[in-house]
């Protein structure tokens, strides 16, 4: 597949190695601005820790990440994060002795519209933010009173306020149920629509088929797939890493 | 007893300063109010020493409450560069033969940059590390720090900076005469120290202030709470705890250099400069008084002056001295069980202050 | 003294500062408790074999028996009543509790046993074993054989015994332990009081090497810390290198430099901790 404009994130054979276990291996993929990436793949997949090589928070073995013209690598996840790249925590910890304004309000701070602003602008560009993914009434609350749906919509939250061009969703979805997960969704697509490009780690099949354009697969930290929802949901290999041999026969409907 | 009530007096001022529930005018006034106390304690009071210890100790410990409070990193190694900064502004005061005789307003600030340096070379070495092994590697720091000025490579009759330090002769700062203003009698210790003191105190405490509004100090807070995600937000930690690092010392060591003027003989006082007592002091005032708040060390050193000032006015032996370490120990077991967030805990507006909420701070974090 | 004699009293104090790190390392290692109050323990059991020495004329290797059973029987009362309401606050919240512990331990015995200096000096004490012309002061053999009996004892306790591999497995998963039966709270408690025994054994031989006072012990915190930090915590024959190793360093130290012995023992810990925080031989767990 081929992309008429230069891709927002290209990642070439990047590697992540711990000794002799690869917990990423040689996995090469582009991302067209604009585009919601899904990607998926059965536990310890390698999928946070390719986040976390896109980050800084690890460094890379092998391969090389750009963005936007800058390489990635060897870079410290704060310089990451002020080139315009944001990310949500698998598990969600906010700043618990601040309150819920100040949270999204050290984003505007320090990300990568930060060096414009006070502290009290940043705070004010909070409560915009907040009013988008719907926490504008827990403003003065202290975070840790949050539920953890509250939680995730801070996440949320801190990630936006750092004027992101590249956000990466790190099982948004986790502990959600239902009707949390319809509107989880039509906030990411509202974040979508104010023109960030998306990476989304999933497991919830209905929200990956729901929102991503282009999904691909991580199993033992191989890209074993790449395609749309359909293809991949029907794509053998895919199955197999899931469901295992057996299953791979035959030919399950997506969901 | 004078200096008792002028203590007691403060402390309800500042705790109605630092007060939630109050009006915003309300606390101004209190604040205000507060500062004029300070002002006008001279006149009220024949020796205002107590109030000098208090004052200095508030803003070493406005020091430690940068790096321990807001950054959430428990510097056990401050009172290193408290005494760092108090033989520094001695070695450039003094009127020996070999010294330059500053005066003490370019002397002091000129103190308290050299330590800064110094602390920031440290800083880049032990920042690297966290929780334990951070706090213990200043404890390091404090435990090496004497044994550098007594490095006689450096600081030797023969050393690179002679005798900087004294060098095996006395050290000492010049002595301050008494002053006239007018008709009246500015006697030093009772005036001119005195001020000198209340002066690192506001300095402490408009550093702090400053600080919590301004994008370091979110910063700095953010580090405390959750460091990797403060990274993620785009803070570059390494930058900002340096920062910190930097400013606590700064910090002590104005104080420090402050005390060591009054102290005037350096030789005799060097022990008592690096002491454990000192080192655990600034650590109790800001647990008392809550670490992380602008008002915190202010309130925790009143309280504990006020004990003193107390104590000694009833008993009038100078066996709380001898014990004092011991009380203070007692007293940093007393408030890490009981009040772990300090007093500030209920000056906050969200809790009441009660004795069974002490009681639950006890059992709150058990097996 | 030549250099091979200086090695040799480099090693032989160096068996003592393993039993230290030893101590330091299952508190450490099992609670994740830094227990400053350790140094204040290894006080304690010097003063309390000094004064069995001074008055009833117990002998120090005699005595040490007791004094460990004392120190296990104060250490299980401390985690058991104190320490215990902090297990879990934050590292700050317990360090500082230690931290005041052994201020006030220290502080008390500053004022009750004054600043005098102390040595228990058996009918042995300036006897030294010759060996050509090396010297072998008995009581640091003794430390030695001390040290090493207490060491494999310690280690067939936490390999073999039912008791032992429940502290092991604490340290491991605290949370599958205590989901298959083990009480924490003991578990704590008798390592604690291990710990402490090991300290008391560390400050009966100490009480006979050199004179000491209270204030003489702060040092043995960071060295048990340096200790365990380079030897690797949960690593038994971790604790025995690294204190071999701190004996050395301490040995040319204090012979070369004396008045910043403290200093290059802070910056070998320093450079250590810089180059390589997971030490020489430390692995998880506690084996």
């Amino acid at each position: 597949m081929t992309l008429a404009a230069e891709p927002l994130l290209a990642v070439r054979s990047a590697t992540r190695r711990f000794g002799g276990l690869y917990a990423v291996n040689d996995v090469t993929f582009e991302l067209g601005q604009g585009e919601i990436l899904g990607l998926i793949g059965p536990n310890g997949a390698g999928k946070t820790t390719l986040v976390n090589l896109v980050t800084g928070s690890m460094r890379p073995s092998g391969g090389t990440i750009v963005f936007a013209g800058t390489v990635l690598n060897g870079l410290r996840p704060h310089r990451v994060g002020r080139l315009g790249v944001a990310r949500t925590f698998q598990v969600v910890r906010p700043f618990a002795n601040l309150t819920v304004r100040e949270n999204v309000g050290v984003g505007a701070m320090y990300g990568a519209g930060g060096h414009r602003r006070s502290a009290r602008e940043a705070l004010r560009t909070a409560d915009e933010i907040l009013e988008f993914v719907h926490l504008g009434s827990r403003r003065d609350d202290p975070a840790e009173s949050l539920t953890i749906v509250g939680r995730k919509r801070l996440e949320l939250a801190k990630a936006l306020a750092m004027e992101p061009r590249l956000l990466l969703l790190d099982e948004v979805m986790a502990g959600l149920r239902g009707a949390e997960i319809d509107e989880a969704i039509e906030l990411v697509r509202a974040i979508h629509a104010r023109g960030v490009t998306l990476i989304v780690i999933e497991h919830v099949m209905k929200v990956i088929v729901g929102v991503c354009s282009r999904v691909i697969v991580l199993d033992y930290g191989r890209k074993i797939a790449e395609g749309t929802p359909a293809q991949i949901t029907v794509d053998p290999a895919v199955v197999e890493a899931y469901l295992g041999k057996k299953y791979a026969q035959g030919r399950p409907r997506a969901d | 007893m004078t200096n008792l009530v002028v203590l007691l007096g403060c402390l309800v001022l500042a705790s109605l300063a630092a007060s939630a529930r109050a009006r915003a005018d309300v606390r101004r006034g209190a604040g205000a109010a507060l500062l004029a106390l300070l002002l006008i304690a001279p006149l009220l009071s024949d020796t205002t020493s107590i109030l000098f210890d208090a004052l200095t100790a508030m803003c070493i410990a406005y020091g430690w409450n940068v790096i321990g409070g807001y950054t959430g990193y428990a510097s056990f190694g401050n009172v290193a560069y408290l005494g760092l900064g108090a033989f520094v502004a001695a070695g450039f005061m003094s009127r020996q033969p070999g010294h330059l005789a500053l005066p003490w307003f370019v002397a002091i600030p000129l103190a308290v940059g050299i330590v800064s340096v110094v602390a920031l070379a440290v800083g880049l070495a032990v920042l690297r590390l966290r929780g334990h092994y951070f706090s213990i590697a200043t404890l390091g720091v404090a435990i090496a720090m004497p044994e550098l000025i007594n490095w006689d490579f450096a600081f030797g009759p023969d050393g690179v900076v002679p005798n900087f330090f004294g060098g095996g002769r006395p050290l000492n700062f010049p002595l301050v005469p008494d002053a006239q203003l007018g008709g009246l009698a500015l006697g030093a210790d009772r005036y001119l120290f005195y001020y000198l003191g209340l002066l690192t105190a506001v300095v402490g405490f408009s550093a702090t202030l400053l600080l919590s509004r301004s994008k370091l100090g979110y910063a700095l807070v953010a580090i405390r709470e959750n460091e990797d995600a403060a990274e993620a937000l785009g803070i570059n930690t390494t930058a900002m705890k340096s920062l910190a690092y930097v400013l606590s010392a700064a910090l002590a060591a104005l104080g420090g250099a402050v005390v060591g003027y009054k102290l005037t003989n350096m030789t005799t006082e060097a022990d008592a400069l690096f002491s454990i007592t000192n080192n655990l002091q600034m650590i109790v005032i800001t647990l008392i008084g809550g670490p992380g708040s602008i008002w915190g060390p202010a309130i925790g050193a009143f309280i504990l002056f006020a004990i003193q000032e107390g104590l000694r006015s009833v008993s009038n032996s100078s066996l709380f001295l001898e014990w004092q370490a011991a009380v203070f120990s007692l007293l940093i077991i007393v408030v890490v069980l009981f009040l772990p967030r300090g007093l500030m805990e209920f000056l906050r507006g969200r809790e009441r202050f009660t004795w069974r909420r002490l009681l639950r701070n006890l059992t709150a974090n058990r097996v | 003294m030549d250099l091979v004699q200086h090695v040799l009293n480099g090693l032989l104090q160096g068996f003592i500062f393993a039993i230290i790190g030893l101590g330091f390392s299952m508190v450490w290692g099992i609670l994740n408790i830094i227990n400053l109050a350790h140094a204040a323990f290894i006080m304690l059991a010097a003063y309390l074999t000094y004064f069995l020495w001074a008055g009833p004329g117990v002998d120090p290797f005699v005595a040490l028996p007791l004094v460990m059973a004392a120190l296990f029987v104060l250490g299980y009362v401390i985690q058991s009543r104190i320490i215990n309401l902090v297990m879990r606050a934050s590292v700050l919240t317990t360090f500082l509790l230690t931290f005041g512990m052994e201020a006030l331990l220290v502080n008390v015995a500053l004022r009750l046993f004054t600043a005098d200096n102390r040595q228990t000096k058996p009918s042995y004490a300036n006897v030294s074993l010759a060996l050509g012309d090396l010297h072998l002061p008995y009581t640091q053999l003794g430390a030695v054989v001390v040290a090493l009996v207490v060491t494999c004892l310690l280690y067939l306790f936490l390999d073999r015994t039912r008791t032992g591999s429940s502290i092991r497995a604490v340290g491991q998963n605290k949370v599958a332990a205590s989901l298959i039966g083990i009480d924490l709270g003991r578990t704590y408690a008798l390592t604690f009081a291990i710990s402490a025994a090991l300290a008391g054994a560390a400050g009966t031989l100490l009480s006979t090497t050199s004179g000491f006072s209270p204030p003489s012990f702060g040092i043995f915190n960071i060295l048990a810390f340096s200790v365990v930090v380079l030897g690797g915590l949960g690593s038994i024959p971790g604790a025995l290198a690294g204190g071999l190793v701190f004996g050395l360093v301490s040995e040319f130290a204090g012979t070369y430099a004396l008045q910043e012995r403290e200093v290059v023992v802070f910056a070998v810990l320093v450079l250590v901790l810089v180059l390589r925080p997971t030490g020489l031989l430390g692995r998880e767990g506690y084996r």
